[in-house]
């Protein structure tokens, strides 16, 4: 029931967040200095290359990135995410050990995040502000933006050689880190994955724009257009204006359904969705066994889709040996080795966020409103207190706000982000809840020593939700109901 | 009549994302807003009002159908000329820069007629000056004057919002006192505060 999952995630979250206070805390404040540091760093590095700010802005998200891991790592290990696997399964993710490794996986889906919903751009702007503020509107000293729309606007095989070329050095230097385990490298890998996706971004969004500037030209466009106006002349004997029906339509859906598809429902699951890869692939296949109904027993390594990639890459050989006889050699081994390098991205990171998108998405309609619901409300608290605070600042010229905008930003911001983290971890914890109440009757696995939060809220609220085919709460898992064994 | 378990929960779900969907539309600043990003320093017509660390009065108000300079006629209007007169003095320490505005009446905005919108003041000095603008006559009731500093770099920034006092009742009034009437747009004039 909403209820129950609602009580669930207040409980928990206030508490995990009021336990880890100073921990996360902390953890926040140390990103953001790093961040702040970073970006400023990258203003003064554009004097020397705009390149070199480049680098320095990327380091900007990691260590924005590293705060936001650290942080959900913490909450797991306090919520006992990791312990709900049993002891026979726990078998080591190389992510639980090496935060660098953590990093590469989850920093593709969460700079897609931060450029999503408009982070990038906004540290971006940032960026280009301080650059303006350091060189004036009418410095010659090229900035980050500058350099990208020029090589997107004349040098757009450059651009793409650069996008190609950051790539497979990353791919090479993740390699060399695999086989050597050296951790340094580990952060190189972090940077040039940073680094590579910010070229991707802010490069590409030039070549779209530039790709939409040249698809209105083409005559294909223009028979749409005349399709259109075609079609509103037949309408218009039935007194249909076609144009201004186009109008309110457009009005309508970019106004009232887009922000409520974008902002309320697929901001909120999106996060959620990113924020499980932190528990590593061991939690997710769990979770999607869980869900399946399948016993975590019988699962065979290797054969999940969220298995480790060293494991895939194992049964791929296996199986490629026993369809084709010999391992490939020559030609075609490079070919499967180049095909292993670029690809190796997609088993990697495309395909768990995905598949932990759409695990989240079966957690049930209930937890899923109640989420949205409890994640909206810390966006509204946020948005209020954002507004409360320039008011109290007060109205001031640019100038004001480009000096005092990390310390304003650490104000807004700094309240509401850990709490935001904790309450994904905390609503992840919750979906596996659901998920194993969906398929098992008696209790597997004990709670985690300290891990239980909010007991009182859960029980109570499960007493009056148990009845109604709801995820009832830790300590009662192991009476068996009738109506938690059936998948809702 | 109880609904089936399913059925009531997915009711509450869409209940939740209704609740959501308010609160955030409800406190979400609009960046298309007038106000979006903007401190209002609300004043009248004869009252001074402080903004950016300076004074800022509107003194007089005028309706006319043609502007003249030094007494020759340099533009004329099928519609209204409003020219409202502005006193700034700079009280603190760095110009007080107020050099772009725009009136409103209800959703229609008008733009100021000519350069600048409003007043440049040095540090310690006091400045006059006329600022006209176009109107539709039809569409003047509630008249307020927006006088801000636009700038390259932008954030949390003060305006002042001076209402004329031009109400739907009165409005008629002020048209006729505009008809056939040429306005003498008087040029910025200097002064310490002493």
């Amino acid at each position: 029931m909403v209820w129950t999952d609602l009580a669930v995630l207040v409980a928990d979250t206030s508490r995990v967040w009021w336990r880890l206070l100073p921990q996360i805390s902390t953890i926040y404040l140390l990103g953001w200095l790093g961040s702040e540091l970073s970006l400023r760093l990258a203003i003064i590095g554009g004097d020397i290359s705009p390149w070199l700010s480049l680098v320095l802005f990327a380091f900007n998200f990691v260590c924005v990135l590293g705060a936001a891991v650290l942080i959900l790592g913490a909450a797991g290990r306090e919520l006992g995410i990791r312990q709900l696997i049993p002891a026979d399964e726990a078998e080591q993710d190389d992510r639980d050990t090496s935060i660098t490794r953590l990093l590469t996986i989850t920093l593709l889906p969460f700079l897609g995040m931060y450029a999503a919903f408009g982070q990038v751009k906004e540290a971006a702007d940032r960026l280009l502000t301080g650059q303006i503020v350091r060189y004036g509107v009418l410095g010659d000293l090229p900035t980050i933006n500058g350099m990208l729309a020029n090589l997107a606007d004349e040098h757009r095989l450059r651009l793409l050689g650069i996008v190609v070329g950051i790539y497979v050095l990353r791919r090479v230097v993740d390699r060399l880190r695999e086989r050597t385990g050296l951790r340094p490298l580990g952060f190189v890998v972090v940077l040039l994955e940073s680094f590579f996706l910010l070229v991707l971004i802010l490069g590409g969004i030039r070549v779209f724009q530039q790709f939409r500037l040249w698809l209105v030209d083409r005559a294909l466009v223009q028979w749409l257009v005349e399709a259109r106006d075609s079609l509103a002349r037949f309408l218009a004997i039935f007194r249909i204006d076609l144009p201004q029906l186009i109008v309110a339509v457009g009005q309508f859906l970019d106004t009232q359904v887009w922000p409520v598809l974008w902002d309320v429902l697929t901001q909120p699951i999106l996060w959620l969705a990113v924020a499980a890869l932190v528990y590593g692939s061991r939690v997710l296949t769990l979770a999607e066994l869980w869900r399946r109904g399948q016993p975590y027993a019988r699962r065979i390594p290797g054969a999940s889709v969220f298995a480790r990639f060293a494991e895939k890459r194992a049964l791929r050989r296996l199986a490629a040996q026993a369809r084709l006889g010999a391992p490939p050699k020559g030609v075609r081994l490079a070919a499967t080795q180049v095909k292993e390098a670029f690809f190796g991205d997609i088993d990697d990171k495309y395909l768990p966020t995905f598949h932990s998108l759409r695990l989240v998405l079966r957690a049930g309609v209930g937890f899923l409103g109640s989420y949205v619901l409890l994640y909206t409300a810390i966006v509204v608290a946020k948005n209020s207190w954002t507004s409360l605070v320039h008011a109290l600042i007060g109205g001031h010229p640019g100038e004001f706000w480009v000096r005092w905008e990390p310390v304003v930003e650490l104000l807004t911001e700094g309240p509401y982000e850990p709490l935001r983290l904790c309450l994904l971890a905390v609503a992840f914890r919750r979906c596996l809840e659901v998920f194993r109440l969906r398929t098992e009757t008696p209790l597997s696995f004990p709670p985690p020593q300290g891990a239980p939060v909010g007991r009182v809220a859960v029980a109570a609220a499960t007493r009056r939700g148990a009845a109604a085919n709801v995820a009832p709460a830790r300590e009662e898992l192991a009476v068996p109901s009738p109506t938690s064994e059936a998948p809702s | 009549m109880t609904l089936p378990p399913r059925l009531a929960s997915v009711l509450l779900a869409i209940g939740c994302v209704a609740v959501a969907t308010v609160g955030l539309r409800s406190t979400q600043p609009d960046v298309d807003a007038r106000d979006y990003n903007v401190q209002i320093v609300p004043g009248r017509v004869g009252q001074a009002v402080h903004i950016r660390g300076g004074e800022l009065e509107v003194t007089n108000v005028r309706f006319g159908s043609a502007l003249a300079e030094y007494g020759e006629v340099s533009d004329r209007t099928a519609g209204m000329f409003v020219v409202l007169t502005i006193e700034a003095s700079d009280t603190g320490t760095k110009d007080l820069q107020l050099t772009d505005s725009r009136l409103f009446s209800h959703e229609i905005t008008y733009d100021s007629y000519g350069f600048p919108g409003g007043p440049l003041v040095n540090p310690g000095f006091r400045s006059t000056l006329d600022v006209a603008f176009e109107v539709d006559p039809d569409l003047i009731d509630d008249l307020t004057l927006d006088i801000y500093q636009s700038q390259l770099i932008s954030g949390y920034a003060q305006h002042a919002r001076i209402s004329l006092g031009i109400t739907a009742e009165t409005a008629e009034r002020w048209r006729a006192s505009g008809r056939g009437r040429t306005l003498e747009v008087g040029k910025e004039s200097r002064q310490g505060i002493g």
